[in-house]
């Protein structure tokens, strides 16, 4: 499944959207972003609470699949920005962390590979 | 936020490294409720350009590798999140000096983490870089010298066998200021 299936099914709202054909293999949740540096796995959605522009760079670097922001204000522009420069699909919710996770899970769980 | 703020000292003290530093100081103070971390070092400093891309994460001066630097931006983070204050003082040639002060009473400060076990292997496996520790807090300040241990032992380098002595004497120092958590 894809970063544009997975942005339909969940609902969500793109902030900054430049890889919608990223393969979404997986789903992670956390707020320390040394707990994403160091268990993050290419090709995850990341689902945080978190807006700083270093979760941009962290993204990058793990290669992750898309970015979640759950429940919360609008990340500042410059953080939308720098995202779509470095090429890091950056996309909000209204929901909160733990219904996310849960609809994620079931969303990739009824994928072709575990049908 | 990271897991703990020791992991922010092991990336000042890499930047410290990369800096070319011969000489590195660790001060941590527990003050009146308000910790305050320094790092100084005899490295290489920075222009007014470098410092300004330094919190840019996506900016590093290292070689190979992703072009991430998240070192400084990720400490800038914890900073501001903890309502803290951080500055950075350097010049070309000049070293560095980062020093940050954190409300320890913050209910969203990370743990300090194992100072010991951050610091001691980056010691040991750091030959021709001499460190100084500064502790202070509970009306006490310790001072921990790896130029004069060395002295003091007679020999000319720190062995992996001083491993244990010198976490011994980290934490042992981190206790009497009262920076020792989760004892």
């Amino acid at each position: 499944m894809n970063a544009r299936e997975v942005a339909r099914a969940l609902g969500l709202e793109a902030v900054a959207f430049p890889h919608p054909e990223a393969e979404v293999e997986g789903g992670f949740c956390s707020d320390l972003l040394s707990r994403a540096m160091a268990e993050a796995s290419p090709g995850e959605a990341w689902i945080t609470y978190q807006r700083h522009l270093n979760v941009v760079a962290v993204a990058k670097l793990k290669e992750l699949s898309m970015v979640i922001l759950a429940r919360g204000p609008e990340p500042e522009p410059e953080v939308a920005a720098r995202a779509e420069e470095e090429g890091v699909n950056l996309l909000r919710s209204g929901a909160g962390m733990f219904e996310l996770a849960g609809r994620l899970y079931t969303l990739l769980s009824r994928g072709p590979r575990n049908r | 936020m990271v897991e703990d703020l020791s992991m922010h000292i092991a990336d000042l003290l890499e930047n410290s490294f990369r800096a070319g530093a011969k000489h590195v100081e660790l001060r941590l103070s527990l003050l009146r409720g308000t910790l305050r971390l320094e790092v100084n070092d005899d490295g290489s400093g920075m222009d007014g350009d470098l410092l300004r891309k330094a919190a840019d994460p996506f900016f590093t001066t290292k070689r190979h590798g992703k072009r991430i630097g998240l070192g400084l931006p990720l400490f800038l983070q914890t900073v501001e999140e903890l309502g803290g204050t951080l500055e950075v003082s350097t010049r070309p040639g000049g070293g560095t000096r980062v020093r940050a002060e954190i409300p320890w009473h913050h209910p969203d400060r990370p743990p300090l983490g194992d100072l010991a076990e951050t610091v001691v292997p980056i010691i040991l496996t750091s030959p021709g870089v001499e460190f100084r520790i500064v502790l202070e807090g509970n009306g006490e300040r310790i001072e921990l010298d790896t130029e004069r241990l060395k002295e003091e032992l007679g020999i000319s380098c720190l062995t992996p066998e001083a491993m244990g002595p010198l976490m011994r004497m980290v934490r042992e120092a981190m206790d009497r200021v009262g920076l020792k958590e989760g004892a």
